[in-house]
C-alpha cells in the first residue's frame, strides 16, 4: 500500500481538493484507495455527501487495538472509500499525547488496511503538530499544494527545516504549484524559477480555477461534472506525474487505462 | 471551460454545429445529454443519425474517466443552464442537512428506519410535524435531481468493481418492469444510465476455477478480465487481441498469481456467454449520497463457439451494498424478499446461464467416479468402468486434435492406460478374444502417443530448465526450445495421422464391441461372477504386495532399472485404487492413495530425470549434427545435464524417505484390512 499524505502547513492551498481528485484518479486507475480525512473541518467527508462523525472520536480511534474497519464508508465511486473526519480531530494531538509513542500511531493503525487497499491519502489539517508528526511517520510521499507566493514559500522552507531537525529528511516531500493565476506576475515568476527553489518541484501546475470551488456545491471530484476543464485535466496530469514518481503501479494499470491530454499536460496553460 | 465545441464530435461539422446550437443544443455535454426523440426531431437527423451521433458525443464526454451522462428519459440539457440552478440549491439543501434540526427529519420515505427512529425519539416531539414541507423539498430535489442526474461514476460494468460486488445479494426477478416500478416508488433513488454487456466466462475444460468456486470471465469492450473467489474479487485489464487462453498470456498481477497455480497448464475456453441489458438505480440518503445500489439484469444465454444458441435467463436484481451503510441495505433486501416476494437467486449467474444453455457445471473430469456395488458382479462393474474410460477417452479427441493444450492427450493416454491395466491386472473377467486383442492395442496407442507426450513434458518443463541455468547460459537454451517444438510439430502430425487411421478407428470399434456385447447369464471366466469387491480386493492386495516387496529390497545403490520396475507396479496398484475406490471408505482409500502418490511422484521424477538427461544427451547430438546448435547451446545443455544429474542423486536419496512414509506400520495395516480382511469377509 502506497501512503499519501496532502499536507501543508498553510490553510486553503487545495489539500483537500487535492485528495479528493486524486484520490478519484487513482480509484479510476483500478486501485483500491481509502482517504482518511484528518481535517476536523471535514472538507473531504463533505465533498462525498458522507457524516463527518467517528463513534467515540479520535480517542477511540488510537486507544483501540486498530480495527477501522467500522468506522470505514464506501462513496459514490466504485473502489473510492472514506474514513470520515470527526470534530473531535481537533483534540487529536491531545489523543495522541495520551499513547505510547505518539509519531507511530497512525502508521500501527494503517497496518490491517494494507491487505484491503492499494493507495490511501490522508487529508491532514493545516498547521504542524504532533498530528503531523505522526501522518509523517505513516506517509511514504507529502504532497504539499504550494500558492505560488512568498509566504507560501516560507511554509515550505520550515518544513523542510522542520523534518531535518527532525530525523525524517528520507521522507519523500513532493511539492507543488497549485491555485496558479498566471496573469499575476509573482505567480508567474515564482512558477517559471521552480529550479532556483530547494525542493524538487513536480512540473504539474493546478490552476486557479472556480470549478475546484465548485466542487463544494456539487460535492463530487471535479472530474464527474467537469471532465475536460483544464483543472480537470491538470489533475490528471499531477496523478500521472505522481504515480511515475512514486512507481505506483495498479493491476489493470499497464495494460493501457485511457490516458488521455497527454498534450496539455506539458505545456504551460495559455495565460488567461 | 465546461464545454467543448460540437464540432469535435464526429458526424458533426460547422453547418450541422449551427442547426444544433439553433435548436438549444450548445455543447457536446448537451448533445450527450440529449434525448434521442429530441434529437431526431432536429432537421437533418433520423433515428439513425441521432443515435449515431449522440453515442459520439458520449464517447467523446466519456472519454477516459468522465462519466457516462446520458440519463434515461427525456433529459433537459444541462452543463449550460442546469448547474447553477441545481447547485444553489444543493448547496441550501446541505447546509440544512448538516444541521442539527435536519437529523430527524426523516420523511415518509425514511420513517421504517429503525435508527433514525431512534433518533427522532431522542428529540423533541415538536420536531414531528416540523419536517412535513421538508417531504415534499426532499422529493422535489429528488426529481430535480432524478432528472439532471449528477453526473455518475461509470460504475457498472465498465470497471473492476472490487469491493461490493463479491457481497452483492441477488434476487431473482420474474416481472422485472413491476419490481422496478415498486423499487422507485419505495426508495429515494437517482436512476443511472443503462448498460449493455457481455460477460463470457471461461474455464478449463477440466472445470479446475469452478471446482474451486472461483469465476473468471471477461466483460465489456474495456475488456476487463474478473476473478470472483468468495469474497475476493480480482480484476485485470487485457490487452487488445485475442481472448487469454493460458495463464502465461495474462498480464501480470494479483489476478494472475491467484488464476495461474489453479489452471497450470490448461488452456482457458469461453464455456458461456451472457448478454446482459441493465438498468441501474442508486438509492440515496437525505445528502444524495449513494447507500445503495440497485442492478436489474435482464439476461440471456449464449452458448460457446460449436453450439451458438440463445436462450432467455430469468431476470436478475442485484442489490449491490455500499460500503458502512449497511442497514440501508438490509432495508432493501428486506423489501425485495418481504412486500416484492423475490426469491433469492439459486446459484450464481454461471451456474443459471449454463443450466439455460442445457449445459453441466464439471461435466469433465479425468477422475472415473461409479457408484460400484460391492456384491455386484465383477463383469458388470469392470464393463462399466470400462465404458466410462471409453468415454473419457472419446471426449479428449477432439481437444488432442485441435492441439488447445497438452492435457487432452495426457487424460487420453492415462483412460487408456487405466483401460489396459484393468484389462491386464483383473484377468478372467471378461470373453479372452477381445480383451487381449484390445490390449494389443491400447499398447499400441500409448506407444503412438508417447512421443508427443514426452516432447510436451519437455515444453512445459522448459521454464524450470531455463531457471536452473544462469540467465546467460538460459538463453542459449532457445535453440533447444526450437528444436523441441519442431520436433513436437513432426511427432502431433503423426500423432493427428494416427487418430485418423484405420487402426485408432478399429480400436474404438473393438472397444466399442466390448462395450455394447451383452454379459452371458452364465459366464465361463472364472472371475466373473465373483462379487466385485471381492475381487477388486484380491488384485489390490496382489498389487500392493508386489510394491511392498519389490520396494524393501530397493537399496541406496540398487539399478535404476529396478527403481522404473517398482514404478511400474505403483502406477498399476494406484489405477486399481482409483478405479475401484467406491467400493470402499472413501477417506480410507483416499488417504492410501495420497502416501502412494507421493511416492509415485518421488519415483516419477527419479525416471523423468534419468530419461531426460538420455534424451538430453541424444538431442545434442542430433542437434549438432544438424547444425541445429552452436556450442553455446550444447555447452548450456551439458549444463542442463549436469544439473538433472544432481537432482536425479537427489530423488534417489529421498527414495528411503518416501517409501517409509508410504509404508508405514499404519498404511500396511490399512491395506491388509481393506484388501485381504475385509475382501475374505466378503467372500
Amino acid at each position: 500500500m502506497k501512503v499519501f499524505a496532502t499536507y501543508n502547513i498553510k490553510g486553503g492551498v487545495g489539500k483537500t481538493a487535492t485528495a479528493v481528485n486524486l484520490a478519484y484518479l487513482s480509484s479510476l486507475d483500478g486501485a483500491r484507495t481509502l482517504i482518511w480525512d484528518l481535517d476536523p473541518q471535514g472538507a473531504a467527508t463533505f465533498y462525498f455527501r458522507i457524516k463527518a462523525k467517528i463513534k467515540g472520536g479520535a480517542r477511540r480511534l488510537f486507544r483501540g487495538k486498530g480495527d477501522l474497519d467500522p468506522f470505514i464508508k464506501g462513496t459514490d465511486f466504485d473502489g473510492l472509500d472514506l474514513l470520515p473526519a470527526d470534530f473531535s480531530y481537533r483534540h487529536m494531538d491531545l489523543a495522541l499525547g495520551d499513547t505510547k509513542k505518539p509519531g507511530k500511531q497512525l502508521a500501527r493503525l494503517l497496518r490491517p488496511l494494507a491487505v484491503e487497499y492499494d493507495i490511501l491519502f490522508f487529508d491532514c489539517a493545516p498547521s504542524i503538530s504532533l498530528a503531523s508528526e505522526s501522518v509523517f511517520g505513516a506517509a511514504d510521499t507529502l504532497l504539499v499544494p504550494t500558492i505560488p507566493t512568498t509566504l507560501s514559500l516560507r511554509t515550505l522552507d520550515q518544513l523542510r527545516r522542520y523534518l531535518h531537525k527532525r530525523g525524517m529528511a528520507d521522507l519523500q516531500v513532493l511539492p507543488f504549484f497549485c491555485m496558479v493565476d498566471r496573469r499575476k506576475g509573482l505567480h508567474r515568476d515564482i512558477c517559471d524559477s521552480r529550479e532556483m527553489h530547494p525542493f524538487d518541484f513536480l512540473t504539474t501546475e493546478i490552476p486557479y480555477s472556480s470549478l475546484v470551488e465548485q466542487m463544494g456545491t456539487r460535492r463530487a471530484p471535479l472530474a464527474t461534472f467537469a471532465h475536460l476543464s483544464r483543472a480537470a485535466v491538470a489533475y490528471r496530469a499531477l496523478w500521472r506525474e505522481v504515480r511515475e514518481r512514486q512507481g505506483v503501479t495498479v493491476p489493470g494499470y499497464d495494460q493501457g487505462a485511457t490516458v488521455i491530454d497527454e498534450k496539455v499536460s506539458h505545456e504551460r496553460p495559455a495565460h488567461n | 471551460m465546461d464545454s467543448t465545441p460540437l464540432t469535435k464530435v464526429a458526424g458533426v461539422g460547422p453547418g450541422t454545429a449551427a442547426v444544433l446550437t439553433r435548436h438549444g443544443i450548445t455543447t457536446v455535454e448537451a448533445l450527450a445529454a440529449v434525448s434521442l426523440a429530441r434529437l431526431a426531431a432536429v432537421p437533418g437527423f433520423g433515428p439513425i443519425r441521432a443515435r449515431r451521433v449522440r453515442d459520439a458525443a458520449a464517447a467523446l464526454v466519456c472519454q477516459g474517466p468522465k462519466a457516462p451522462p446520458a440519463p434515461t428519459g427525456s433529459a433537459p440539457l444541462e452543463g449550460t443552464t442546469a448547474p447553477p440552478r441545481k447547485a444553489r440549491k444543493a448547496g441550501k439543501s446541505t447546509a440544512e442537512g448538516l444541521g442539527r434540526e435536519a437529523k430527524p427529519g426523516a420523511g415518509g420515505k425514511s420513517k421504517k428506519d429503525k435508527a433514525k427512529g431512534k433518533d427522532k425519539a431522542k428529540k423533541k416531539g415538536t420536531k414531528a410535524r416540523k419536517h412535513e414541507p421538508k417531504v415534499r423539498k426532499a422529493k422535489k430535489d429528488r426529481k430535480s435531481t432524478g432528472k439532471t442526474g449528477r453526473p455518475s461514476h461509470p460504475s457498472t460494468p465498465e470497471r473492476p468493481t472490487r469491493s461490493m460486488e463479491g457481497s452483492a445479494k441477488t434476487f431473482t426477478a420474474d416481472a422485472p418492469a413491476s419490481v422496478w416500478q415498486a423499487l422507485q416508488e419505495r426508495f429515494r433513488c437517482v436512476r443511472e444510465p443503462g448498460q449493455r454487456v457481455r460477460r463470457t466466462y471461461l474455464d478449463t475444460f477440466d472445470w479446475r476455477l469452478h471446482r474451486r468456486g472461483a469465476t473468471v470471465w471477461e466483460e465489456g469492450k474495456e475488456r476487463w478480465l474478473r476473478c470472483a473467489s468468495g469474497k475476493r474479487l480480482l480484476g485485470c485489464r487485457l490487452a487488445a487481441g485475442p481472448p487469454p487462453a493460458f495463464a502465461w498470456d495474462l498480464p501480470d498481477g494479483p489476478l494472475r498469481r491467484w488464476v495461474a497455480p489453479v489452471i497450470e497448464m490448461r488452456r482457458l475456453s469461453p464455456v458461456v456467454t451472457v448478454d446482459v441489458r441493465s438498468q441501474a438505480l442508486r438509492i440515496v440518503d437525505r445528502q444524495e449520497k449513494t447507500v445503495v445500489r440497485v442492478v436489474l439484469e435482464r439476461r440471456s444465454a449464449i452458448g460457446p463457439r460449436g453450439r451458438a444458441i440463445r436462450r432467455k435467463m430469468a431476470s436478475a436484481l442485484r442489490i449491490v451494498p455500499v460500503k458502512g451503510y449497511g442497514g440501508a441495505v438490509a432495508k432493501v433486501v428486506a423489501f425485495a424478499a418481504g412486500e416484492l416476494g423475490l426469491q433469492p437467486a439459486d446459484g450464481t449467474e454461471l451456474d443459471v446461464a449454463l443450466a439455460a444453455i442445457g449445459r453441466q457445471p464439471r461435466d469433465y473430469r479425468s477422475k472415473i467416479d461409479l457408484p460400484l456395488v460391492s456384491g455386484g458382479r465383477t463383469d458388470h462393474a469392470v464393463k462399466e468402468i470400462l465404458g466410462a474410460l471409453l468415454a473419457t477417452l472419446r471426449r479428449n479427441e477432439d481437444g488432442v486434435r485441435r492441439d488447445l493444450d497438452s492435457e487432452y492427450l495426457h487424460d487420453l493416454r492415462v483412460a487408456s492406460r487405466r483401460a489396459r491395466a484393468l484389462l491386464t491386472q483383473v484377468k478372467e473377467v471378461l470373453p479372452e478374444e477381445g480383451a487381449t486383442l484390445l490390449c494389443k492395442e491400447l499398447a499400441w496407442l500409448g506407444k503412438v502417443t508417447g512421443p508427443t507426450r514426452d516432447l510436451d513434458v519437455y515444453l512445459l518443463t522448459m521454464p524450470a530448465y531455463r531457471e536452473s541455468l544462469p540467465a546467460t547460459a538460459a538463453t542459449d537454451l532457445e535453440p533447444l526450445a526450437e528444436f523441441l517444438y519442431d520436433r513436437r510439430r513432426q511427432e502431433r502430425a503423426e500423432l493427428v495421422a494416427a487418430l485418423d487411421g484405420r487402426r485408432y478407428r478399429d480400436l474404438l470399434r473393438r472397444w466399442k464391441r466390448l462395450d455394447d456385447a451383452p454379459l452371458p447369464e452364465a459366464s465361463p471366466m472364472a472371475n466373473a461372477q465373483r462379487p466385485v469387491a471381492t475381487v477388486a480386493s484380491e488384485h489390490i492386495w496382489r498389487a500392493y504386495r508386489r510394491v511392498w516387496r519389490r520396494g524393501r529390497r530397493i537399496e541406496p545403490d540398487t539399478p535404476a532399472a529396478l527403481l522404473h520396475r517398482l514404478r511400474i507396479e505403483c502406477k498399476k496398484l494406484r489405477y486399481l485404487l482409483e478405479l475401484f475406490r467406491n467400493l470402499y471408505d472413501p477417506e480410507e482409500v483416499g488417504g492410501l492413495i495420497k502416501a502412494l502418490k507421493q511416492l509415485q511422484d518421488n519415483l516419477g521424477s527419479f525416471n523423468d530425470l534419468e530419461v531426460q538427461q538420455h534424451h538430453l544427451r541424444e538431442m545434442a547430438a542430433q542437434m549438432a549434427t544438424a547444425g541445429a546448435a552452436q556450442p553455446p547451446t550444447l555447452m548450456a545443455m551439458g549444463r542442463l545435464v549436469d544439473q538433472l544429474e544432481l537432482r536425479q542423486a537427489e530423488e534417489r536419496r529421498r527414495f528411503a524417505d518416501c517409501f517409509a512414509r508410504f509404508s508405514t506400520r499404519e498404511n500396511r495395516r490399512r491395506f491388509r484390512r481393506l484388501f485381504r480382511e475385509q475382501g475374505r469377509a466378503v467372500a
